[in-house]
């Protein structure tokens, strides 16, 4: 789907059109959904259908045509990072479902090893590894999504690289 | 030495999409839609309130008029003068019959 059409379809879907939607949410669930199960383990499909309610809700605030997924995951990282912060105090372990993952071959033990050194990450410093890393988004994009400064932004990312390193070091070798 | 760090972990974050859920996606919409349903609903509810706060102040209103008619002057039987305050309580209370028949057939 280009930009253009994507931007057609969010302003028809804004509009009250279902269909528009249905389309938009068909062509980013996917993509939404592995950020979200990365981020949040096994409330990843929860946080990912509030996510596109809320997208929806919000469509008229979209201004910048083929933002979307961008700003999807935006609006999950936030609502996690809100959502957690609300829980403060109890507790916050992330669910990681790693039985899918519990094949015995290397690629299978590879990605547990990986999941497993993301959920030993705070919250925090998780995203934006995600949205680095795994998501590709430049330091600043990442900073926006998060909500705060670049430098600080460059701190979290230093803590996640330096965390995950000796975790990641089988791997890395 | 950082940026080939960062490649390498990228590599080794970078994950498959699963696979397309239609069902996922049929949730989603549904619960768009049941929302949708839900806002027009509560949009006649309220509409239908204000209108029917606006018939009662109608009546409200109607029987304050009426109140001012003094009853020794028109007196028991005699005929209410069109232009007199209770005449025009009868025309809001007519006024307010028709909004609501109106409203129950829509």
């Amino acid at each position: 789907m280009n930009a253009a059409g994507e931007a057609e379809l969010a302003r028809r879907a804004a509009g009250g059109d279902l269909a528009a939607f249905a389309v938009l949410v068909r062509a980013h669930e996917s993509g939404l959904r592995r950020y979200t199960r990365r981020l949040a383990g096994d409330d990843g499909d929860d946080l990912a259908q509030e996510t596109l309610l809320a997208g929806w809700r919000a469509l008229g605030q979209l201004r910048e045509e083929g933002a979307m997924a961008g700003w999807l995951r935006t609006i999950a990282t936030r609502r996690f990072l809100d959502h957690r912060r609300s829980l403060a105090g109890k507790a916050q372990l992330v669910e990681l479902d790693l039985v899918a993952a519990s094949g015995a071959d290397n690629r299978g033990q590879q990605r547990i090893a990986i999941d497993r050194a993301l959920n030993r990450l705070p919250d925090r410093e998780r995203a934006a590894a995600l949205l680095v890393f795994a998501e590709g988004h430049s330091h600043s994009e990442a900073a926006e999504i998060l909500r705060i400064p670049l430098g600080t932004l460059k701190s979290v990312i230093a803590r996640a690289r330096a965390a995950l390193i000796p975790l990641l070091e089988g791997a890395l070798q | 030495m950082t940026d080939d760090i960062d490649r390498r972990l990228a590599g080794l974050l970078a994950a498959h999409s699963p696979e397309p859920d239609p069902a996922f996606a049929d949730r989603v919409v549904a619960l768009a839609s049941f929302e949708l349903t839900l806002r027009a609903s509560r949009r006649r509810t309220i509409a239908q309130l204000v209108k029917e706060a606006a018939a009662l102040g109608a009546v409200l209103l109607s029987f304050a008029l009426l109140a001012r008619t003094a009853p020794e002057s028109a007196g028991f039987g005699d005929a209410v003068p069109l232009g007199s305050p209770a005449m025009l309580g009868v025309a809001v209370l007519a006024l307010w019959a028709l909004t609501g028949a109106r409203s129950a057939k829509a």
